[in-house]
């Protein structure tokens, strides 16, 4: 009855939390005795200090409820007594979502904090992935993580374009030291230091990284090769 | 003493203790039916980390103030937290020696340190009780178990230090309250949150041999260094 009454997605993330739950997470789960101790060391607390929604426990207690009514005998039993709550709509969805991912760092601040070694993190990274799993994440998150499957970087530059990219820093690095070996050097087998960009550097900081390990190279002499990995 | 006090304070407790521990029972098992996770990153590079310091440091966290923050700041509720707990071991303990062992209360000293522990833990609750329902985020985080658990052990505290001097003679009312009082909450707490002390060694556990893991715990504190201003000047 229950489960007819929730949506397709609703559904699959209750029915997915079951088959995650670990030891560690059920302890985590029904171990918090909502002492308060760990409101304090959040910083999202500290950035708002008049919103208690921003307590760690509070935040817990969004992916503790649906826990309580689906899988704890007294939230099954007596739901109210102990705030378990089901997730019924995609809304519903929608909200963990905001909490999960943009009011949580994982950081472990409260969980440093928390007597009871109530480990939010576990609990708030588990209900990242029930949401994913679920196509319900934040746009930018969503973007990012199709570039980084489909292209291999999180910002969607293609490899032609970064080598070409190459090409145009390396003119203008010639250009600059007056001097035709200064180029940016790719996937040179017997280079001394390997140069694996992150992924997000790829657009911003490219450039001033790029100039900097040339500038490096220079004053370690010619002796040494930097290169760059095309890498994907 | 009456048959129905003697009832009470022995047959009832058992039945209740029983009870209790067979639900504690099937807790347990339902907890460990949940698989075990493990680490997945790679362990700390420093070669003095491990998971066992961690657990050992996670279980010794609760007698050691100073290793967390939210105590070292809020050192008046660590002193509550110690009172308070101390007096619900030891109300515990009474309803045991009082039908079980009665001579170890007949020293006046032992009533009356028991009475202001009681009374002192009385008074812990309904100050919790106050910061519960005053603090937004308390009142927001707190469950109708979370108010009725600490309404329930703050009346029986009251109760126990009327009952502690264990004078049957003088009247049986404060004996049979508290020992009602106590068998119900011995088999309320399987469902409440009070069973707390239960998951108490899984959570710790679990955290402490991640934090040792990762070589955060046993924390070690280091001395910061004083801020300085943008001209390399030490505030003072
Ligand atoms: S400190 Fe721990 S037990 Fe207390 S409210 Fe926070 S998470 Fe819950
Ligand atoms: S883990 Fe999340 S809730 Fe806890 S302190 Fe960090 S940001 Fe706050």
């Amino acid at each position: 009855m229950a489960q007819n009454a929730r949506s397709h997605k609703a559904s699959k993330v209750v029915e997915r939390m079951g088959k995650k739950l670990t030891r560690q997470m059920v302890g985590s789960l029904v171990g918090c005795v909502h002492c308060g101790m760990c409101t304090d060391s959040c910083h999202y607390v500290l950035a708002n200090p008049d919103d208690p929604t921003y307590a760690p426990a509070y935040k817990a207690d969004q992916i503790r409820k649906i826990f309580k009514r689906n899988f704890d005998w007294t939230g099954k039993i007596f739901p109210w007594w102990v705030h378990a709550q089901d997730v019924r709509t995609d809304e519903d969805l929608e909200k963990l979502k905001d909490i999960v991912f943009g009011k949580c760092t994982n950081c472990r601040r409260c969980s440093l904090n928390c007597p009871m070694g109530v480990d939010f993190a576990t609990l708030n990274r588990m209900a990242r992935g029930l949401l994913v799993s679920v196509g319900v994440m934040p746009e930018g998150v969503a973007v990012v993580s199709k570039d980084q499957w489909e292209v291999g970087n999180q910002m969607g530059v293609l490899p032609q374009d970064y080598l070409e990219t190459l090409e145009w820093l390396s003119d203008e690095l010639e250009a600059e030291f007056k001097d035709p070996a200064a180029r940016i050097p790719i996937d040179r087998m017997d280079a001394d230091i390997v140069y694996a960009i992150n992924p997000r550097e790829v657009k911003p900081h490219f450039l001033s990284c790029g100039r900097e390990l040339d500038h490096a190279q220079r004053r370690m002499g010619h002796d040494q090769f930097w290169s760059l990995l095309r890498g994907r | 003493m009456s048959e129905s006090l003697r009832f009470v304070s022995d047959y009832l407790q058992l039945m209740a203790m029983s009870f209790m521990a067979v639900v504690y029972i099937f807790r347990i098992r339902w907890l460990l039916k949940f698989k075990a996770s493990r680490e997945r990153q790679a362990p700390s590079e420093n070669v003095d980390a491990s998971s066992f310091k961690g657990i050992v440091y996670s279980w010794a966290n609760i007698a050691m103030p100073w290793s967390m923050e939210s105590t070292r700041h809020m050192s008046f509720f660590y002193i509550q937290f110690v009172v308070f707990h101390l007096a619900v071991a030891a109300n515990i303990g009474m309803s045991l020696v009082i039908p079980y062992a009665p001579g170890l209360m007949k020293p006046m000293i032992v009533v009356r340190l028991l009475q202001i522990l009681f009374a002192a833990a009385c008074a812990i609750g309904c100050y919790r009780m106050f910061r519960r329902l005053s603090n937004p985020a308390m009142r927001l985080i707190s469950t109708p178990d979370d108010l009725f658990s600490l309404v329930l052990l703050t009346v029986w505290l009251f109760a126990s230090v009327f009952a502690a001097p264990n004078r049957p003679d003088l009247g049986e009312g404060p004996l049979m309250v508290y020992f009602i009082m106590t068998a119900f909450f011995l088999v309320y707490v399987p469902f409440s949150k009070i069973s707390h002390y239960l998951y108490y060694p899984f959570t710790r556990f679990y955290f402490g041999r991640t934090m040792g893991y990762r070589g955060v715990y046993p924390i070690k504190r280091v001395t910061q260094p004083k801020p300085t201003n943008n001209k390399g000047i030490k505030s003072i």
